[in-house]
């Protein structure tokens, strides 16, 4: 009985500590202000809207890869990571 | 016993003879692996310089790019068909394919009206297109007008082209030629967003072309023309991986997209686009 307790603990504790860890293979999911001439991941599902009316968004995609690297140009724009 | 390994011998004969007819079988020609290409343009395809108006050299001489890109095409196995209504370097040595669809002094536009014609009765597989050298101002109309004309006759025949279409050398200023490429890599960025099987080749820039590679203020010299088939050829070679042209395509309406550049190299594409109002979705 005191071997399965300690079984049990040991499982829980070393669970809990293995959760700190963990991320999502599609990045954060807070959306991102985005800031010129930064390079940013873009994932399947994602959005990127404009904040101003003249926005241009430079974008690079590898063919083997699901996602792209986005870069703000001009304008304002946010990546919506959850849409 | 003598017999027998003189049947074994036969046997041996029969199978090397068997063996040495089927390779050459597979290493035959045949009409199936021909790709039927078109040189289309004006006289930088045809071969034509300013100095020929006074002293005209014969045409079985001429033989601008096309002749060098033949050599290169054959030493890398390439089983080509030059195609075109116009003849002109048949009496080069070694001997290549002297067909093409070069026009001197002809205007994108005026290449545009006969094009069609030109399809129809070559049927290529392959359109190498250097025009826009004789035209005076930077639209593309006649350009994109040639392109609407291949459309028409992939449309009729059922036949699909590819093109390969230069940024165009000589004729204009740096400060002419720039708008002018600007706008003619748009319309090939657009137009292979939408589909089109077609490939833009920076003859301008990476041909490498200096002062010393041209006979006059327009045409290349021998060295100058073996450069340009240089280029021709490395874009004849190059994988071509569609989905990376239509790939804009999936995530913006065609119309937003100001740039692109497809690199085969790296299997990348890198686009600039305007954000629409309903944004970019990946």
């Amino acid at each position: 009985m005191k071997h399965i307790l300690i079984f049990i603990l040991s499982t829980l504790f070393l669970t809990n500590c293995g959760g700190g860890g963990s991320s999502s293979t599609s990045g954060s999911n807070q959306d991102v202000d985005m800031v010129i001439g930064q390079a940013y991941t873009a994932y399947s599902g994602n959005k990127i809207i404009k904040n101003d009316e003249e926005t241009i968004i430079q974008v690079t995609h590898f063919d083997a890869n699901s996602e792209s690297t986005v870069v703000l140009v001009e304008g304002n724009a946010t990546i919506i990571r959850n849409p | 016993m003598k017999q027998k390994y003189f049947k074994l011998l036969i046997r041996f004969f029969a199978l090397c003879l068997i063996t040495t007819h089927l390779y050459a079988e597979n290493n035959e020609s045949t009409p199936a692996n021909l790709i039927r290409i078109m040189p289309l343009g004006d006289s930088i395809t045809y071969d034509y310089r300013l100095s020929d108006a006074n002293d005209p050299r014969p045409t079985s001489m001429r033989t601008g790019y096309r002749s060098h890109l033949w050599y290169m095409l054959q030493n890398a196995g390439y089983n080509a068909d030059f195609v075109g209504s116009r003849i002109a370097g048949e009496g080069i040595i070694p001997p290549f394919d002297p067909d093409n669809e070069g026009h001197p002094g002809w205007t994108a536009s005026e290449l545009a009206i006969n094009t069609y014609d030109y399809m129809i009765n070559a049927r290529p597989n392959i359109v190498l297109l250097h025009i826009g050298t004789n035209d005076t101002s930077p639209s593309i109309d006649g350009i994109n007008a040639i392109l609407n004309n291949i459309d028409f006759y992939e449309r009729d025949s059922g036949q699909s082209v590819r093109v390969l279409i230069a940024l165009p050398i000589g004729g204009k200023s740096a400060h002419e030629i720039k708008p002018f490429n600007d706008e003619l890599e748009k319309l090939i960025s657009q137009r292979a967003i939408n589909g089109d099987n077609i490939t833009l080749v920076d003859m301008y820039r990476t041909a490498g072309l200096t002062s010393s590679d041209f006979i006059d203020s327009i045409h290349p010299n021998d060295t100058g023309y073996r450069k340009m088939a240089q280029v021709w050829f490395n874009a004849l070679m190059a994988p071509y991986t569609p989905a990376l042209y239509t790939f804009p395509s999936t995530i913006v309406p065609s119309n937003y997209v100001r740039t692109m550049y497809v690199s085969e190299e790296t299997k990348s594409v890198t686009f600039t686009t305007e954000v629409p109002d309903t944004g970019l979705i990946f």
